[in-house]
């Protein structure tokens, strides 16, 4: 009698509007076309949340339970995409207010700092997600050394690894010049000094990379495109397919459960019977 | 007349190893839903991680020199922090060996690992040289970078940090 009158209470509008203010609106045909998949409180419901969502694609809708404590990634190459996003948006806000020519491109940095709406906050974010996102990524290769998840099948995705270590230190680099002050002018003449004494190519390889003799417009034009254009378009490109490895070969954690039950049922037959015998 | 019962004909469909039939048996049901387990960590280390570089950010300002100028050379040039190990490197080999030959050919070793990796487990008992070789390539860039960045001063001498520190960010 009371439950049916609980019951009845709990079932008026009055109540759900106070106590589940979200329903109205997930019952709205608005809510219903965006959002396809059912409530995510059941298994069914869960799985199609990945299912139906785009953006979650990049997940598998099941994952390993030890990935889900951070020991065993420690979350690092998490971190390091949370980091590139992070530069993609502060770097997009800057270049609204940056023109790479000398030597305008110093004016506007100051410009940056006195005239522009948190101008040197945004700066500050990218320039320091800049230097944590070389840590970060040079962090994660050496996790993923360690804990041997290059090995087979993952051989390939460690070698695309590689390739974005050195796009992210290309991308900090040439991000290096952009400002033209002092500091910026000397880090990459000593920088680029090196690509001097390239084998065959000499002196040609530094001027290819200046276009000129030395640090001036052209390098700093030619360092905005690589910035802004050419490095981020190879660091999509090799992130999703990185990701997309991650996503089909697997997690290295779970061959390793794999492995040890394997390893197990090999060295104790006796264990091997028990099971058996459990069945 | 009933007819005659057809024969039970059996056909054999292939010999699977061992290491399927076992593979299969342990498919992992201890796994859990993206949603939320997984996702929800996500969120709060990515949350963690934007709430760090807001904290950098309020802390510390990116330097802004005065306009670069190629005929005004500074006490020491120095490149970034990362490739401060290169350099110091450069002050003390021929640039050719320090600058292109030891860089190449740490990168190319470094993307041939899986492939050179010929030990039975993932352990790091399983594969102690690979794991000296590599330690010892990760301690050495360390060592250089850290001289580099924080130990050289005007001229590229020796110059104690806590006394002068020539590194910018």
């Amino acid at each position: 009698m009371a439950s049916n009158g609980k019951r009845r209470v709990r079932d008026t509008d009055l109540y759900r509007s106070v106590f589940h203010p979200g329903d109205r609106f997930r019952r709205s045909e608005v809510y219903k076309s965006v959002v396809r998949h059912p409530p995510p409180d059941t298994p069914r419901g869960r799985a199609m949340t990945s299912f139906h969502n785009l953006f979650l694609h990049i997940y598998p809708v099941k994952v390993p339970r030890e990935v889900v404590g951070w020991r065993a990634t420690l979350r690092l190459g998490f971190i390091s995409s949370v980091l590139f996003l992070i530069l993609f948006i502060s770097g997009t806000y800057l270049m609204f207010f940056y023109r790479p020519v000398v030597p305008q491109a110093y004016l506007d940095m100051h410009d940056l700092h006195a005239d522009v709406a948190f101008g040197q906050f945004i700066r500050n974010i990218h320039r320091w997600s800049a230097h944590l996102m070389v840590l970060v990524v040079f962090l994660h290769m050496m996790r993923v050394f360690y804990s041997g998840a290059y090995r087979a099948p993952r051989q390939f995705n460690w070698v695309v690894g590689v390739g974005l270590l050195l796009l992210t230190l290309l991308l900090s680099f040439t991000g290096y010049l952009l400002p033209w002050d002092q500091l910026a002018f000397w880090a990459i003449t000593v920088g680029t000094n090196i690509a001097g004494y390239v084998p065959l190519l000499g002196d040609n390889a530094r001027q290819v990379l200046l276009g000129g003799p030395e640090v001036g417009g052209d390098a700093l034009l030619r360092f905005y495109v690589l910035h802004i254009y050419v490095l981020p378009s190879l660091v999509v490109l090799l992130l999703s397919v990185h990701i997309w490895r991650v996503r089909k070969d697997g997690f290295a954690v779970a061959d390793r459960e794999d492995e040890a039950a394997l390893d197990r049922s090999e060295t104790s037959p006796r264990e091997e019977v028990e099971d058996d015998a459990r069945a | 007349m009933p007819e005659p019962e057809e024969e039970p004909r059996y056909r054999l469909l292939g010999v699977v190893p061992r290491e399927i039939e076992v593979r299969k048996k342990q498919e992992p049901d201890d796994a859990v839903f993206t949603w939320p387990h997984f996702l929800i960590r996500h969120a709060v280390v990515a949350g963690a991680t934007v709430a760090v570089i807001f904290a950098l950010a309020i802390a510390f300002d990116a330097p802004l020199q005065s306009m670069a100028d190629a005929n005004r050379t500074p006490p020491v040039a120095k490149a970034p922090w990362y490739f401060a190990g290169l350099q110091e490197l450069l002050a003390h080999v021929h640039p050719m060996v320090a600058g292109i030959l030891v860089p190449g050919a740490a990168v190319a070793w470094l993307a041939l690992i899986p492939y050179l990796d010929r030990s039975r487990g993932w352990r790091i008992r399983d594969r102690k040289l690979l794991v000296t070789l590599f330690t010892a390539l990760a301690v050495a860039a360390l060592v250089l970078t850290l001289v580099g960045s924080l130990f050289r001063g005007p001229e590229w001498s020796w110059s104690w940090p806590w006394q002068h520190l020539y590194l910018e960010l």
